[in-house]
């Protein structure tokens, strides 16, 4: 019968072999090019993904869930109990109060959806977005949740989506890195690099942060009195040496990736400042990304940049606004009204110009676009309300869209009950919107995977399921 | 057929993943196939779910004394170790690669032992010794030199996730987790013993026996700082039960992977896939952490993060060292504090600024909302200000300048701007009236010009005309001019230092008007101009407000061209009635000494030079961050102790299997117990506790820690042999260090494995007796540069070490060779974390309050790169480049990789670019000044090797095409610093 021994036996010989041999023949790869461009697993059209992310948890009923019932309850308590469990529970059973959503719906496009009157120019391109509704994440805190988002997994320590991607795809462009971040100017967002960490990812997988003074990128400016012609003097002293080192070796694969890297620094010095010099496009496309209006000038201007990286070749971009712990984040625990026309007056032009500019430039069959945040809100205040009421967080609650590449638009899925508390049936853990946006940029959640601590780590972690009525293929 | 199929099955019809099968086999045939042998599934289980009685394997087994294989190249033996190397590599007919040489063996010892770079005279001294035992005198020096157990304390602290900071929101700081990193240091340098090491790093309170009725032991300082381990996993905000939950279960999971190789954590939700690892014996595990009691949060921690407890400095000199720093660190902060209050005194002086310029709605709906900017406007000199109101916020720009600050728009939105008070009666200019018509005591002393209202918001290009423009400007509906005071161009304007009993709006003709006589302004003009303007001093105008155009706007600006020297809040231009006003103000008090702050802060005020705003904040970064040091010098721990149970505290808590991992769902009851697969059996463990059982809650971590650090445990030995192999030759005989089970593959030599490991044991657990052994053996000494074109196809991977393994450095010995190279590292060693300089102000871009970076640019931020503070959201560029990982969770080992940021981190990067002249001026200094002479220095610095004769005519000839000889060394110096044999240990 079945024995230990075989057990074991089994594990080496055929799929624990399999496995080690997987992560081993990788390795030289990973450390001599980990930006080769790589084949798709799946085939999918979008060669990019620009992730749009606003921190701080979108009050989704006030954004793009048109909720009625909550204007007709309002400063009443949310009835019956039929759909809360879980942690929204315990915060039900306190007094509470409903709080209607200030702002108007209205329909747009041919699908008709609702969108608050927040994000006019977002409403105008609404019949290309697909929406999910009633995410769930893991946990309430900002930390954890946007972590959850971020790298799938509510604990630091894992890979963030963007350098699954480019672990999986490598790069088109060398000479810029594969995975750019770009940080609201105004701070960082919680968790601060850990959301574009590469985690137990190679580190050459980790987002590259893009710099708001001097060079895009850390290090690309000459040292000071040092001239292109000296430079190129020095490097071609040094790499004499470093082709005298590594002739020694047998298998120098590594030395000579090294001796190459020199070379790619050397164009990155010129190509980089190029690309992100916004100063050459024309005024009409400044304007449409709002950059003439200190309100939209700042995400604005991430947008520009995202769509000339993403022009470029870049892998991944990823854009944060929203500041932690500050009212400049979507965190609206007092004044939501207030706060919430500032937040989408500041994005809402620029995301829009972002998806016109990616439209017409025909980048827009091939870019992913996804637009989130790390959780939803609550559709009551707890107490009563005052003068300024706010909305609390809710981890059941998160609405996301994509655009682009094979995402079909028009598409709704999921939905919330009519206070936006939870998902009306079956939620969507966020791990199956995580294996759809691998999906949408031609990526296997089941094959796209790497050993650590004892098991084969993926995005998903446990595995998602793509939701298939996003994906036009 | 395959019972482990079983397993997996089984897990993908759970998780409806294929996870290890790949999509070929989630076919209909395999679905078939699965549901054939799915009910022998639960057969198999009970025949081998349960490990009681059955025959271990490896790596369950324990090691047996392995007999030292006899080979045939007996003169390659240097030690047992070679033995068993060599036997592998005749087995597959390979051949040993020549002993390295002896320049390379000086570099290689020291940079793998000490983690820095041999000096010239180093290189010398071993050079020269003819000894026999020069080698391995050189192994016991570097393994008895301090800075021994600072670059392997490395290693270790990446396998406990160490890290300064709690990491997610806020990063809060954990002011003591320094200690810890010290503990390492100094235990590894001390050469304690491993399972002591192990002891008191799991169980340090619980050491010590209790055999009487007596009260608990206070435990050594040392045990109490050895407890951080436990605690160094990220934390935020608690979640009660759940966070526990978490907590215990990171412990679990990370002392399992660090002591004993396993991968316990992966049976949390599940049983273990691939290793016999039941869910059970993940909380059998677990229970043993039941009892742990954290210091509850002191007040202050927003986070909860927890406390800490008081533990006494304890390694000879600490104390005296500690007190010495604290009064250091205190006389640097006084000196701090005076300085930068002299420099804001004398700003103060100089500039008469600390003021800002706002908007406030009071009353009703409004509330009482304001936002001002801290541009300084309070300094008699002209200004002019635009608040706009616009789309429920106000916007401001002060002299043409946007401001940071902006505020919302007050109250329920309900009603904004003017529009929104309720019953508008009094417009005033001056005093403040509070919506009264009658002064308060707000009042205004300066000069006004003019004051227009718009009723839609100026725009950017608008804001950038300049003032004279303004009043051309569309949608203006009010206009008070000083100029033409009675809004007649063809009357003359009254002359200057007339009083001003009235004054009429130029759009409208609403006049406003002053009967008191002690309350009229005078007419004036704008300092350093000739423009006219109304000078109040605690005076005021006011008129009915019924007339105005303005009050009905939803949106609007107003422009106010003034001049101030106000030091207190005071009124300008206000509309109200019943109590309810908007109104605009000069405030120099709100802003306090912060806008004067801000003005220096933000560079925008010409004023301020360069150097005073360096200065400034500077000694600004110092007064925040010296109080911080002081915080962490304080004698405390990040500790933890078992609770104190009944009566005191509850008592030991049942403890279940948490189904699928969840906190809150209950299975099993369980007790304690070793993992079943090692154990072979399932029994709960023997507690042992005190004589009279007072103490029922303790004792639980000390059999854990007792268990493991046991000469019986088969994994313990063998892990830390294997770890310390793969740190000595960048791979293990096992290839995953902190994971032993299926997935590892297996040992490459398990022979050799064992008998490292029971050499360790019988050394009674010297780790240093092992690096002894294996630094001193042949297959160590290996050239890494050998030719063996048979043994490159047979194992390209070198899996067989017939050569030494080329490979590059880790961050840390990168950074502390480029300033050991220049000469420059400070070897001060153990204490509080430093701040070395970041590159880009990144500093400032990851930046939270509670947790600031302030740069030692003096010789205390040069010293080992051990010593930087790790904030877990912001790890040090350069060190991140190379590898470095943010040490959330426990990291057995770091991928190398090569990069192109890599090369501009060392080419154009700050910190190269620093330290290339001061290397430059060592070799320019040497006394024989000639060119081959300098390069001979500079290649034998930074390589520890002499330079080749190519090297010397090409260096030479490129020294040649320099005017100046100081930048020829600096080009050399830094193309020597950019080398890949910089780099690589080889």
């Amino acid at each position: 019968m079945f024995t230990r021994r075989t057990m074991l036996a089994n594990a080496f010989n055929g799929l624990g072999m399999l496995a080690l041999s997987d992560v081993l023949q990788a390795d030289d790869e990973l450390t001599t090019k980990p930006y080769a461009p790589r084949k798709q697993q799946i085939t999918r059209k979008a060669k990019r993904c620009i992730f749009l992310f606003m921190q701080g948890g979108v009050s989704q009923m006030d954004s793009f869930e048109y909720k009625p019932e909550l204007n007709r309850l309002h400063g009443k308590r949310v009835p019956g109990s039929h759909n809360v469990r879980g942690e929204l529970q315990g915060r039900l059973t306190h007094p509470h109060a409903i709080l209607g959503s200030p702002f108007q719906f209205a329909q747009h496009g041919e699908t008709g959806r609702y969108v608050s009157e927040l994000f006019p120019n977002i409403a105008k391109q609404i019949d290309e977005l697909a929406f999910i509704h009633g995410i769930e994440t893991d946990n309430p805190n900002h930390g954890p949740s946007t972590l959850h988002v971020t790298t799938g997994n509510q604990f630091p320590g894992s890979a963030s989506i963007g350098s699954w991607v480019t672990y999986g795809l490598g790069t088109e462009n060398q000479d810029m890195p594969a995975y750019m971040v770009i940080q609201d100017p105004r701070g960082a967002p919680v968790n601060g690099a850990h959301i574009w960490g590469n985690g137990f990812l190679p580190a050459a997988y980790q987002g590259t942060l893009m710099r708001n003074e001097g060079t895009p990128i850390l290090n690309l400016d000459l040292p000071r009195g040092l001239g292109r012609q000296r430079q190129r003097g020095e490097l071609d002293q040094l790499k004499w040496l470093n082709e005298e080192y590594s002739k020694q070796f047998s298998n120098a694969s590594e030395l000579e990736a090294r001796i190459e890297s020199y070379e790619l620094a050397y164009r990155m010095q010129s190509t980089a400042p190029q690309l992100v010099d916004i100063s050459g496009e024309p005024k009409h496309i400044q304007k449409m990304y709002g950059l003439d209006d200190p309100s939209t000038s700042g995400f604005g201007k991430q947008c520009l940049m995202a769509r000339r990286l993403a022009e470029s070749g870049v892998r991944y971009t990823m854009l944060v606004h929203g500041v932690q712990i500050s009212t400049a984040s979507w965190d609206d625990h007092g004044d939501v009204q207030g706060r919430m026309i500032r937040h989408s007056q500041e994005v809402d032009q620029p995301v829009a110009a972002l998806l016109t500019d990616l439209k017409r430039r025909g980048m827009l069959d091939d870019t992913l676009v996804v637009w989130a945040s790390e959780m939803g809100r609550t559709p009551f205040v707890p107490g009563s309300i005052g003068g300024k009421p706010g909305r609390d967080h809710n981890k059941y609650g998160l609405v996301m869209w994509m655009v682009g590449g094979n995402v079909k638009s028009g598409v709704t899925i999921g939905g919330t009950d009519a206070f936006s508390l939870r998902a009306a049936d079956e939620a969507v853990p966020i791990r199956n919107v995580h294996a759809t946006i691998l999906d949408l940029m031609g990526l296997d959640d089941e094959l796209l995977r790497y050993q650590h601590a004892g098991r084969f780590r993926r995005l998903t972690d446990i595995g998602g399921d793509i939701l298939r009525e996003i994906v036009d293929a | 057929m395959s019972s482990n199929l079983f397993c997996k099955a089984g897990h993908i019809f759970r998780y409806n993943a294929g996870l290890i099968l790949g999509r070929a086999l989630i076919s209909s045939k395999v679905i078939v196939v699965v549901s054939l042998i799915l009910p022998l599934m639960c057969v198999t289980f009970l025949l081998c779910g349960n490990a009681q009685g059955q025959e271990k394997n490896w790596p369950y087994s324990a090691p047996v004394h392995p007999k030292v294989p006899t080979v045939n190249l007996k003169r390659w033996l240097a030690n047992d170790i070679d033995a068993f190397i060599l036997k592998k590599m005749e087995s597959k007919q390979m051949v040993p690669a020549e002993v390295a040489k002896t320049s390379t063996l000086v570099r290689r010892l020291y940079l793998d032992l000490i983690g820095l770079p041999p000096t010239a005279e180093e290189c010398d001294e071993f050079l020269e010794d003819q000894s026999p035992d020069a080698y391995s005198n050189l192994v016991d020096k570097l393994l008895n030199d301090s800075r021994f157990g600072e670059h392997w304390a490395r290693y270790w602290l990446d396998l406990a996730r160490y890290a300064d900071t709690a990491g997610y929101e806020g990063d809060p700081d954990l002011p003591y987790a320094w200690r810890y990193r010290d503990y390492v240091i100094d235990s590894l340098n001390r050469d304690k013993p491993y399972d002591q090491f192990i002891r008191e790093q799991l169980a340090g309170d619980e050491l010590y026996d209790i055999t009487e009725a007596s009260e608990l032991p206070n435990p050594p300082a040392e045990n109490l700082v050895a407890l951080t381990f436990l605690r160094l996993a990220p934390f935020t905000e608690p979640r009660g039960d759940e966070t526990r939950h978490e907590m215990l279960s990171e412990m679990t999971s990370t002392v399992a992977s660090v002591f004993l190789g396993l991968t316990v954590g992966c049976a949390k939700c599940h049983d273990h896939k691939y290793d016999s690892i039941p869910t059970k014996d993940f909380y059998r595990m677990k229970a043993f952490f039941a009892t742990v009691q954290i210091p509850p949060p002191v007040r202050g921690d927003i986070f909860q993060i927890g406390g800490s407890a008081s533990v006494e400095y304890y390694r000879d000199g600490a104390t005296d060292w500690a007190k010495a720093e604290r009064e250091t660190l205190r006389s640097d902060a006084a000196k701090a504090a005076t300085k930068r209050a002299e420099l804001l005194a004398e700003l103060h002086e100089r500039l008469g600024l600390n003021a800002g310029f706002g908007i406030q709605a009071y009353g009703g709906e409004f509330g009482n909302d304001y936002v001002f900017d801290v541009k300084p406007v309070a300094d008699n000199k002209p200004h002019w200000v635009i608040v706009n109101a616009v789309n429920h916020s106000w916007q401001y720009y002060t002299d043409s300048r946007l401001s940071d600050q902006q505020g919302s728009l007050s109250g329920s939105n309900a009603g904004h701007w003017y529009n929104g008070i309720e019953n508008p009666r009094y417009l005033s200019v001056g005093a403040g009236t509070g919506g009264t018509g009658q002064p308060t005591e707000s009042n205004f002393n300066g000069k006004i010009a003019q004051i227009l209202v718009f009723n839609r918001p100026l725009s950017t290009e608008e804001a950038g005309l300049g003032f004279e423009k303004l009043a051309r400007l569309e949608g203006l509906q009010y206009w008070l001019d000083a100029s033409d005071l009675d809004a007649n161009p063809e009357t003359a304007n009254p002359t200057a230092d007339s009083t001003v009993a009235s004054w009429t709006d130029k759009i409208s003709g609403v006049v406003i008007s002053q009967m008191d006589e002690e309350l009229q302004p005078k007419l004036g003009v704008l300092p350093d101009t000739q423009i006219p303007a109304v000078e109040f001093d605690d005076d005021f105008l006011v008129g009915d407000s019924a007339q105005l155009l303005f009050l009905k706007n939803k949106t609007g600006s107003i422009v106010t061209f003034f001049s101030s020297s106000d030091d207190d809040e005071s009124y300008i231009f206000e509309v109200g009635g019943n109590g309810q006003f908007v109104a605009t103000f000069v405030n120099p008090t709100a802003a306090g000494a912060g806008g004067l702050e801000t003005a220096i802060a933000d560079g925008t005020d010409q004023r301020i030079t360069e150097e005073e705003r360096r200065q400034f904040l500077h000694w600004k970064n110092e007064e925040q961050f010296l109080p911080q040091q002081l915080k962490r010098l304080t004698p405390r721990a990040m500790t933890l102790r078992h609770s104190f149970g009944p009566p005191y505290e509850p008592g030991v808590p049942a403890s279940y299997v948490m189904i699928r991992g969840e906190w809150d769902n209950l299975g099993e009851m369980i007790e304690p117990g070793f993992l079943s697969a090692m154990s072979g059996q399932a029994e709960p463990a023997e507690i042992r506790l005190d004589t009279f059982k007072r103490w029922p809650t303790r004792s639980r971590r000390k059999a854990l820690a007792d268990w493991i650090a046991s000469p019986d445990n088969s994994l313990t030995a063998r892990v830390i042999v294997n770890r310390l192999w793969y740190w000595h030759f960048g791979r293990g005989i096992v290839e995953t260090p902190s994971d032993f089970g299926a997935l590892s593959g297996g040992p490459s030599h398990e022979k050799l494995l064992d008998f490292l490991a029971l050499k360790l044991i019988e050394n009674k657990w010297s780790l240093k007796s092992i690096h002894r052994l294996i630094c001193n053996s042949n297959t160590y000494k290996q050239q890494s540069s050998v030719e063996n074109a048979f043994a490159e196809k047979e194992d390209p991977g070198n899996r067989y070490l017939w050569k030494y393994p080329v490979r590059r450095l880790g961050a840390e010995v990168v950074r502390d060779r480029i300033l050991a190279v220049s000469g420059r590292l400070n070897l001060e060693q153990f204490g509080l974390p430093i701040f070395p300089p970041l590159p880009g102000g990144i500093e400032n871009r990851v930046k939270y309050s509670r947790s600031k970076w302030a740069t030692q640019y003096n010789e205390k931020g040069r010293k080992r790169s051990i010593y930087i503070y790790q904030q877990r959201t912001l790890n040090m560029p350069l060190l991140q480049t190379f590898d470095a990982p943010v040490c959330d969770e426990s990291r057995p080992r770091r991928r190398m990789s090569t990069t192109a940021l890599q090369a501009l981190a060392m080419y154009n990067g700050p910190l190269v670019t620093t330290e290339v002249p001061h290397f430059a001026r060592r070799v320019l200094d040497v006394s024989d000044k000639s060119a081959e002479n300098r390069i001979k220095m500079a290649v034998k610095l930074a390589l520890s090797r002499e330079a080749t004769d190519e090297e010397l005519t090409r260096f030479s000839e490129y020294y040649e095409t320099f005017d100046d000889s100081q930048e020829a060394m600096i080009s050399i110096c830094r193309v020597l610093y950019n080398s890949s044999e910089f780099l690589y240990l080889d």
